[in-house]
């Protein structure tokens, strides 16, 4: 298991988990819920953001928001 | 009369729509959190129906200002507008086709709750990109309203959607107090709406397209393309514009010309040297202003300005900012009001009012012609003129960056200091370059629309002035030598000083009330002051600039500032603070220089 943001530009995973309780709200909001497939499109370098697709939408996020999204990879 | 409300996650379409189902026009961009206020129109085929335009929201559990401000459009609709109900007669709820499986959970979880729902899927044209499609008999039967796909351009699709509103559309009686809504309620929604989309859609032959993000949010390339665009809309900023100024500048020199004999010769001075040269002084950077709406324009219809807030987050948080303060921040380049309404889509309230402060640091479109009339003293060549006037950018970039590490020491930690930052990116899109025309001939015409009776008025008020007498002397010369302490430090007379004075009710009025305090146009006051007059030294010109870059002059900033803060005692601080920065800069200039 890994965090989303340890994967690599191309990579594909299934979300299992959001750790961090303060930020479940936003994220399950935007779709990262439990089962969905996730896609990384780019990482920004110096622990810029992540952009992801997920369910056929792109979203960017920080590395430090990354970091609580546990994936099956 | 009864309402119907837009409702759905952002950049869905549901301004588009708007502005093609009512007379009214909503600001519709290819990013999300555009619509950041509700709008309202009376249908055009159906007038006794009333259509509001909410902001976009992400899921029935608010994150942000504007997602709150929606979601109290259908759970307390009579708080927003005077409407018979708090509930709206039917929410239209707006899905993007291409992300059904996400956007329809919002509309499953407002039918459970009892509203009156019908559903429009929209970006059909993205959809057959994609080879999606939906079979809406199915979906409709799968969620029990009506389902409709709808190209907000084709009048048909409009007509018929119209008539499904105005027969759906009644008094709701069925829920009598909305209840909150849990994200869990939420995440069971989306799940009953993937599978359930699974089943609805039918696939189609997709279209080879190329993916643009592999470029522009590449970890080198991103950085490099970003600076090549905003370094590029500058260029078109100044070459682009400069024959149509040329032009401007001899059409109000020739009319000065023909209408002068006509005039007797107490109003010739006045009108022509003075009315006439000062708007002539703000018409002449018209061009360069209608350029600036369409480059931004651009930027925000292809959908390149999220991307933007992305490769900008990392050095944003470096100075407490985050990446969706970027957007508020570019728009404050053309004007600073709806650019601190933009910043109702950044959640974190902490660095939303840092944003909201920094914003009157950003050079709106009203100082052009105030740096175009300083720069010409201290200029000849348009190169040299362009070069300044991009360091004028990237100074007041760095002074907002000083404001912002000092401002970080004083504002308070907000409550969701932790909100996490994500924005969602937009499908790119070719702009609609007839729309993006007609949207930058709007704005321009509001800012003249604005511009021009502040002008006139204080155009006609100095001539008033100038005209009444106390004790042998006009009036202006008694208030001129009264400010005339104040502003001398800073190498200018109190002709200046009126001026500056005048121009806290709009930046722009500073070019015409100094022409009409010199009667001579203010092409002759840039070519002659420097030479001649001696109004301006080279220092304090310099030093007249970096007033402007900083001072927060425009007394509508402060107005809006003040109902975005919901206090007074912040936009009284941040107006104190960099008049007095301002001043000081002002000063230090011209006595270093």
């Amino acid at each position: 298991m890994k965090t989303l943001c340890e994967l690599n530009r191309n990579d594909n995973a299934v979300i299992k988990e959001v750790t961090n309780p303060l930020v479940y709200d936003s994220l399950c909001s935007h779709g990262f819920t439990v089962g969905s497939l996730i896609k990384i499109i780019s990482k920004l370098p110096f622990k810029g953001a992540i952009t992801c697709e997920i369910n056929n939408s792109r979203f960017a996020l920080r590395a430090c928001d990354a970091a609580n999204v546990v994936v099956f990879d | 009369m009864r309402t119907a409300v837009l409702f759905g996650p952002p950049n869905t379409g549901k301004s588009t729509l708007f502005n093609s189902l009512t007379t009214k026009h909503s600001n519709a961009v290819n990013y999300p959190g555009s619509t950041v206020d509700i709008y309202m129109a009376p249908l055009k085929l159906h007038p006794s129906l009333m259509l509001i335009d909410a902001p976009g929201i992400q899921s029935l559990v608010p994150q942000s200002p504007e997602e709150h401000l929606a979601l109290t459009t259908i759970t307390q609709l009579n708080q927003r507008i005077d409407a018979d109900h708090n509930i709206p007669d039917l929410i239209v709820c707006i899905a993007d086709i291409t992300q059904a499986d996400r956007h329809v959970a919002m509309a499953k979880r407002l039918i459970d709750d009892g509203y009156p729902v019908i559903l429009v899927l929209t970006m059909l044209d993205e959809a057959i990109k994609q080879g999606i499609d939906i079979d809406t008999k199915k979906l409709s039967t799968a969620l029990g309203v009506q389902v409709f796909k709808c190209n907000a351009k084709a009048p048909e699709c409009l007509k018929e959607l119209v008539e499904c509103m105005a027969q759906s559309s009644g008094p709701c009686g069925r829920i009598i107090q909305p209840k909150n809504v849990h994200i869990d309620d939420m995440v069971t929604a989306y799940e009953w709406s993937r599978a359930t989309i699974r089943q609805c859609q039918v696939e189609r032959q997709r279209k080879a397209t190329v993916d643009l993000d592999a470029w522009l949010l590449h970890p080198v390339a991103g950085y490099f393309i970003f600076l090549l665009v905003m370094g590029g809309l500058f260029c078109f900023l100044f070459y682009v514009s400069a024959p149509f100024m040329d032009a401007i500048d001899a059409s109000f020199s020739l009319l000065g010309r023909v209408v002068a004999p006509w005039l007797p010769n107490s109003l010739q001075n006045f009108v022509v040297n003075g009315l006439l040269s000062g708007v002539a002084g703000v018409m002449v950077f018209v061009p360069q202003i209608a350029m600036l709406f369409f480059g931004l324009g651009i930027m925000e219809s292809s959908g390149f300005l999220a991307r933007s807030a992305v490769l900008i987050d990392h050095p944003f948080r470096k100075v407490g900012l985050n990446g969706r303060s970027f957007v508020p921040l570019l728009s404050g380049c053309a004007c600073a009001v709806p650019a601190i309404l933009a910043t109702r889509v950044i959640p974190n309230q902490r660095v939303r009012r840092l944003t909201m402060a920094i914003i009157p640091l950003m050079q709106c479109s009203a100082r052009l012609p105030v740096y175009g009339l300083l720069l010409s003293t201290l200029f000849t060549s348009s190169l040299a003129k362009a070069m300044a006037l991009t360091g004028i950018y990237v100074i007041s970039i760095f002074i907002s960056a000083v404001v912002l590490a000092v401002a970080n020491r004083w504002v308070p930690s907000s409550r969701n200091a932790d909100a996490p930052f994500i924005i969602e990116l937009p499908k790119w899109r070719w702009p609609d370059f007839q729309g993006l025309v007609r949207d930058t001939f709007r704005k321009t015409s509001k800012f003249l629309v604005g511009a021009g009776p502040i002008i006139l008025g204080i155009s006609l008020g100095l001539w008033g002035m100038a005209e009444i007498q106390i004790n042998n002397q006009p009036l202006i010369y008694i208030l001129g030598h009264f400010i005339s302490p104040i502003v001398q430090p800073m190498g200018v007379d109190w002709r200046v000083g009126v001026a500056i004075l005048l121009s806290f009710a709009a930046r722009e009025v500073f070019v015409s009330a100094l022409a009409i305090v010199h009667h001579m146009s203010s092409q002759s006051l840039a070519d002659s002051v420097a030479s001649t007059h001696g109004l301006f030294t080279p220092a304090s010109a310099v030093g007249l600039v970096l007033f402007f870059m900083v001072a927060m002059q425009c007394g509508a900033t402060v107005v809006v500032l003040k109902n975005e803060m919901k206090s007074l005692r912040w936009p009284i601080l941040i107006l104190v603070a960099y008049i007095c920065l301002a001043y000081a800069l002002a000063v230090l200039a011209n006595m270093v220089l």
